[in-house]
C-alpha cells in the first residue's frame, strides 16, 4: 500500500505526524519511570522534576535488590 | 473394551490433564464461591447458610455496591467507545507502509505487558498534583497545577483516560482484520470515484464488524473488571470517588474478610456482565456483517 493513499503527499506527512506523536505519548511514561529510576533516590520527589538523565546513579536499583530483596521475590 | 470405546477413553486420558486443571483452579472454585455466597463465610469461623441474604445486601441502601455499580457503569460505557475507537484509529494509521511502522507498532503494544500495578504507579507519579509531570508540562502554559487525581471530580475522568493507554490489544486485532480486508473493494470504490470517508464507512467498517463485536466484548469484560491500577492510582479515590465495583469486591473480600458477601458480589457482577454480552450478541445480528472466503454473506 502506498504511504500517501488517499490525501496525497500532505497525507503522508499527516500520518508520520500523527504516528510520532502517539508513539511518543505512550512511550512517554515509560521513559519517564525509567528516568526516575536513573536519576538516583533524591530526585523522586524533586519539584520541578528532571526531564532528562542528570545525575545518574544506580542507587535506586541497588535499594531494591539489597534492602527489598527484588531478586527473591522474582523466585 | 470395543474399539470406539478404547478411542474415547484415550482421547480422555489425553485431555486430563487439562480437564483437572480446569476442576481444580476454575470450576471447582466457582462452584465454591457460589456455595459461600449463601453463607456468611469470614475466613475465620464456620460457615453458616444464610439464604440470600447476602444478594439482598448488595441492593440495600446503606452499602457502596450499588453506587460502586453506578460508577463502574459509567467507566465501562465511557471506556468502550473511548478504547475501540482509539484502537481503531490507531491500527488505521498503522496499515500504510510508512517507515518505522514497525516500532510505532510495538510501542503501542508496549503498556499492554506492563503489568497492572506497576503501570499504575507510572500514572500515579505523572498525575500527582505537586511532583507529577504533567503539571510540570502545564506550568510552561501558565496553567496551575491541577488535581488530576486528587480531586473527586477529576479522579474517575483522569483514570478513564489512563485506560486508553492500554488500547494495545485491541489494537493488534483491529490490525489483523483491517489487512484482511481485500483491496478489490477499495479498488472498485475508487473506481466509482468514493470519498475516503465513504469507503470508511461502508466498507471498512462493514468488513471489520465482527472484530469490532469481538473487542467490544474483550474490551467490556476487562474494564468491568479492572482493578490493579485502580487500587494503586488512587486506593479507591478522594472521598471514593473512583470506588469502582471490583474495588467493592475486593475490600469486602479481602480487607473486612466478608467472603461470603463478597461471592455473592463477584455473582451478581457476572450475571449482568452475561446479560450484556448476551444483549450484545442480540443486537450485533442487526450491525455485524460477516463474509466468508467464497464469497457468500454468513
Amino acid at each position: 500500500m502506498k504511504a500517501s493513499g488517499v490525501l496525497g503527499g500532505a497525507g503522508a506527512a499527516l500520518r508520520y505526524l500523527v504516528l510520532l506523536a502517539v508513539s511518543v505519548l505512550f512511550l512517554f511514561p515509560v521513559y519517564w519511570v525509567f528516568l526516575k529510576a536513573i536519576n538516583g533516590p533524591i530526585a523522586i520527589f524533586q519539584y520541578p522534576p528532571d526531564i532528562y538523565p542528570v545525575r545518574v546513579s544506580l542507587a535506586n536499583f541497588q535499594n531494591a535488590f539489597h534492602n527489598f530483596h527484588l531478586a527473591r521475590n522474582f523466585l | 473394551m470395543g474399539a470406539t470405546a478404547r478411542e474415547g477413553l484415550s482421547g480422555f486420558l489425553f485431555i486430563s490433564p487439562w480437564l483437572v486443571g480446569f476442576v481444580v483452579f476454575y470450576a471447582g472454585p466457582m462452584l465454591f464461591s457460589f456455595t459461600v455466597s449463601f453463607t456468611n463465610w469470614d475466613f475465620f469461623k464456620n460457615m453458616t447458610f444464610v439464604g440470600l441474604r447476602n444478594y439482598f445486601r448488595i441492593v440495600s441502601p446503606d452499602e457502596y455496591a450499588l453506587s460502586g455499580l453506578l460508577k463502574t457503569f459509567l467507566f465501562v460505557g465511557c471506556e468502550v467507545p473511548l478504547q475501540l475507537v482509539g484502537a481503531l484509529v490507531i491500527a488505521q494509521l498503522l496499515t500504510r507502509k510508512l517507515k518505522g511502522v514497525n516500532i510505532a507498532r510495538s510501542l503501542v503494544y508496549l503498556p499492554a505487558v506492563i503489568s497492572g500495578p506497576a503501570g499504575g504507579l507510572i500514572w500515579r507519579f505523572m498525575l500527582g498534583k505537586q511532583t507529577g509531570i504533567f503539571n510540570y508540562f502545564l506550568s510552561f502554559f501558565g496553567v496551575r497545577p491541577v488535581p488530576w487525581i486528587d480531586d473527586p471530580h477529576y479522579a474517575l475522568a483522569s483514570i478513564i483516560c489512563i485506560g486508553l493507554w492500554a488500547v494495545g490489544q485491541p489494537m493488534i486485532l483491529f490490525l489483523a482484520a483491517l489487512q484482511g480486508v481485500p483491496p478489490v473493494f477499495y479498488e472498485a470504490a475508487e473506481v466509482d470515484g468514493a470519498s475516503a470517508a465513504r469507503k470508511f464507512f461502508r466498507i471498512t467498517l462493514p468488513m471489520i464488524s465482527p472484530t469490532i463485536l469481538l473487542n467490544v466484548i474483550i474490551i467490556m469484560i476487562n474494564q468491568f473488571q479492572m482493578l490493579a491500577p485502580l487500587i494503586v492510582i488512587t486506593a479507591g479515590g478522594p472521598a471514593k470517588a473512583t470506588y469502582l465495583y471490583s474495588f467493592v469486591e475486593y475490600d469486602n473480600a479481602f480487607r473486612f474478610m466478608k467472603m461470603g458477601y463478597a461471592s455473592s458480589l463477584s455473582w451478581f457482577m457476572f450475571v449482568i456482565m452475561l446479560i450484556v454480552t448476551l444483549l450484545l450478541f442480540r443486537s450485533s445480528r442487526r450491525w455485524m456483517f460477516s463474509y466468508s472466503e467464497r464469497g457468500d454473506i454468513l
